[in-house]
């Protein structure tokens, strides 16, 4: 039997990661200040916009299917 | 082997529910400030 | 000029010899096919040729332009990955049926006339449907045949357009269509439907996921984006390309979230891809056809490597549901890896194939100071890192520990992700190649500080709401459950549609049976039975009284002819009187 991996085992490895991750997002945002911009639209320039509108476009993706969800979940036999 | 599972769920970690509201308040706070800027 | 094959040909007429052959012979053989397929493609100049004269239109297996060559080069490509990944695969049927539909893929592009691409088009259909029917369940099986429905009705519309097109215009030839008059209508949505706009897309995310595991990747490359391509051909600028595109975009990650079958998840995320190159289409300026085509090309080879990682765990596992899955990266670290590069490529960080080629559209409708499309098409593309860059990896290889344990699949299966991986990497950090085929002069940069910053926020801050739902307990359950979409109406309203009609037909034809068969049928029955005996005898009666017949003689007669014509025995006399009565007739007559 080969060895496994198992870095996600370890509860310390795991908030290593989203330490990393959420590192990562702080630098994104401070990054922001200083790039320049030719933007098409208004709001595309404004400082970190697309973080703030990715962050919500899935919050808001996630419950517009969980009301989808109410509407047109069937059983698993439900075609048989 | 495992019996299949019929649903996976996700349970709530205590405390984030709180970080999530008020990310999401001011997520979209400041989008609308974004958004609304050219009519102010 | 014309001294070799066309590449479609290469792969037909090389289908017809894999029964034939056994062994590493044969897998040599296939994986030779694109490769001389491909050589011939890079010798091929521009032009139209393989021309022949069939009642008095031009069919041309040869139109070979910018635009035809994109999609000849990455549909060879494809099939050399799709035939690696597949080789261990002791099944002539699925191999068969993957060259003629690859082959039925070129055929498309390179067709330049109505007859030949409608043949092709058909070949494409026909070839998919046994890659679904080749998994040999029931399901499959079903869903094969829905499948086949789907589009034999989707060729059918193309066909009536095709033929009041060469009504209209007397040529088979085509190239632009625009959308004016029956016809293009019809045309149009038969290559709707081959492009999964909706509502017309449900037979993909119904079938993609009964395939074979190997199937699954050529279908994911080949039917929708030849369809694509057909559309770049004849409709580029139609507006309402642009709004379809857009909602083709948004509505099925929807659905994706929802749904628990991991190849489901990417056939929903491949219509979503899809609905981006829709909307370059509509859009339809030199940088948006650009877009859609280098779009098309990155997109078909991270989705069949998106199809090829998960399908290989299908095939080692047996298991293909979220539910089911979890904690695979211990046993197919490799897999995995191929999966995660995939998953980047289909969410378009930048250093992956999808940033160079999407943000094209997506700028094209910033140019054309296209507000809500560009807003949409953004949500859009956060919403595709949610579900195929995030939540395909998440739950198959990591999540929750299913205690599945197994290995990594054939060293072939992992030859064919690595390529696929390479590609995906490699386009992305060397655009250039790609871009100097495209079929129009390229100024693009892709990498700007802005452009690069810009959608490593929109995706990592859409990781952190993943992160927070998750944590947060907001994300829906994975759950096994079916998620009604329109195919619904074909099948549980196919159902219904099936009781009325049943009980209004039943009806009519009860109703009918009375009137028809007992009354006017039984009439002209019996008319149609006595008709040449009455005939028979009015004319010759008259002929027998003046001759002195009467009484006894006469009936003796009448009953002798009547059984001769009965059993049609009657005399060569009596025949030779009808006819020259009938032609007696004719001559009073006309």
């Amino acid at each position: 039997m080969k060895k496994e991996l198992k870095i996600f085992d370890k509860p310390k490895n795991v908030k290593r990661f989203l330490g990393f991750f959420y590192a990562s997002l702080l630098v994104l945002l401070v990054l922001d200040f200083f790039i320049h911009k030719h933007a098409e639209f208004p709001w595309e320039g404004a400082i970190n916009f697309f973080a703030v509108y990715g962050f919500l476009s899935c919050v808001l993706l996630i419950f517009i299917a969980k009301i989808l969800r109410i509407f047109v979940k069937r059983d698993e036999d439900y075609y048989d | 082997m495992n019996e299949e599972k019929m649903v996976l769920s996700h349970e709530p970690v205590p405390g984030y529910r709180t970080i999530f509201h008020i990310t999401v308040v001011v997520a979209v706070l400041y989008l609308g400030a974004i958004f609304l800027w050219p009519f102010i | 000029m014309t001294n070799f094959m066309p590449p479609a040909a290469i792969f037909i007429i090389g289908a017809l010899f894999v029964p034939l052959i056994k062994g590493k012979l044969k897998s040599a053989f296939m994986l030779l096919l694109p490769v001389i397929a491909f050589a011939t493609l890079v010798k091929m100049p521009e032009g139209n040729y393989w021309t022949l004269n069939f009642l008095d239109y031009n069919i041309i297996f040869g139109r070979v332009d910018r635009l035809s060559m994109v999609f000849g080069y990455i549909f060879t490509i494809i099939s050399f990955i799709g035939i690696l990944f597949a080789l261990k695969v002791e099944d002539d049927l699925q191999h068969v049926s993957a060259l003629l539909y690859a082959g039925g893929a070129l055929g498309v592009t390179f067709a330049g006339d109505f007859i030949s691409l409608y043949i092709f088009w058909e070949l494409l259909a026909i070839s998919s449907t046994f890659l679904i029917l080749a998994r040999r369940t029931k399901q499959s099986q079903a869903a094969a045949f829905r499948y086949i429905l789907v589009h034999v009705f989707g060729g059918l519309c193309l066909l009536a357009g095709i033929v009041i097109y060469i009504q209209n215009s007397g040529t088979a030839e085509f190239s632009y269509i625009g959308l004016s008059g029956t016809g293009s209508y019809l045309i149009f949505i038969g290559i709707a439907l081959n492009a999964a706009i909706p509502p017309l897309h449900p037979w993909l995310q119904d079938a993609y996921p009964e395939a074979t595991v190997t199937g699954a990747v050529f279908m994911s490359a080949l039917t929708t984006k030849s369809a694509v391509y057909l559309m770049v051909r004849t409709f580029p600028g139609t507006e309402l390309l642009i709004w379809l595109g857009a909602i083709m975009t948004a509505i099925p990650i929807f659905y994706a979230v929802l749904e628990n079958d991991i190849r489901r998840v990417l056939s929903y995320s491949l219509i979503n891809q899809v609905g981006f190159m829709m909307c370059g289409i509509g859009i339809g300026t030199q940088l948006a056809i650009n877009g859609t085509v280098s779009h098309a090309f990155c997109h078909i080879l991270y989705k069949a490597l998106l199809f090829m990682s998960t399908g290989s765990v299908l095939y080692m596992t047996g298991k293909i549901r979220c539910t089911d899955l979890g904690g695979l990266y211990k046993t197919m670290p490799l897999t995995c890896l191929f999966c995660m590069i995939g998953a980047a490529s289909i969410s378009a960080f930048p250093l992956f194939s999808g940033f160079v080629s999407k943000s094209m559209i997506i700028s094209a409708a910033a140019y054309g100071k296209m507000t809500i499309i560009w807003l949409i098409l953004q949500f859009a593309s956060a919403g595709v890192f949610h579900h195929a860059g995030i939540k395909v990896p998440f739950f198959t290889f990591f999540s929750e520990d299913s205690g599945i344990r197994t290995k990594e699949p054939p060293l072939n299966m992992l030859l064919a992700m690595g390529i696929a991986a390479f590609f995906c990497i490699a386009i992305a950090v060397f655009p250039a190649p790609l871009y100097n085929i495209l079929p129009y002069p390229v100024d693009y940069v892709p990498y700007t500080g802005a452009h690069v910053v810009g959608q490593l926020q929109l995706l990592m801050f859409g990781a952190l709401a993943f992160c927070l739902l998750i944590l947060s307990g907001y994300y829906p359950a994975e759950l096994r459950a079916v998620n009604l979409d329109t195919d619904w109406f074909y099948r549980k309203g196919g159902r219904l549609f099936y009781y009325i009609m049943d009980k209004i037909l039943n009806g009519l034809n009860s109703v009918s049976e009375k009137v028809f068969v007992g009354g006017l049928a039984g009439y002209l029955g019996r008319i149609s039975r006595d008709g040449p005996v009455r005939a028979a005898l009015l004319a010759m009666v008259p002929a027998w009284v003046i001759s002195g017949k009467a009484g006894e003689k006469l009936d003796q007669k009448k009953t002798f002819l009547r059984m001769a014509i009965e059993t049609g025995t009657s005399p060569v006399g009596i025949n030779a009187a009808w006819a020259t009565i009938f032609l007696v007739l004719v001559y009073l007559l006309v």
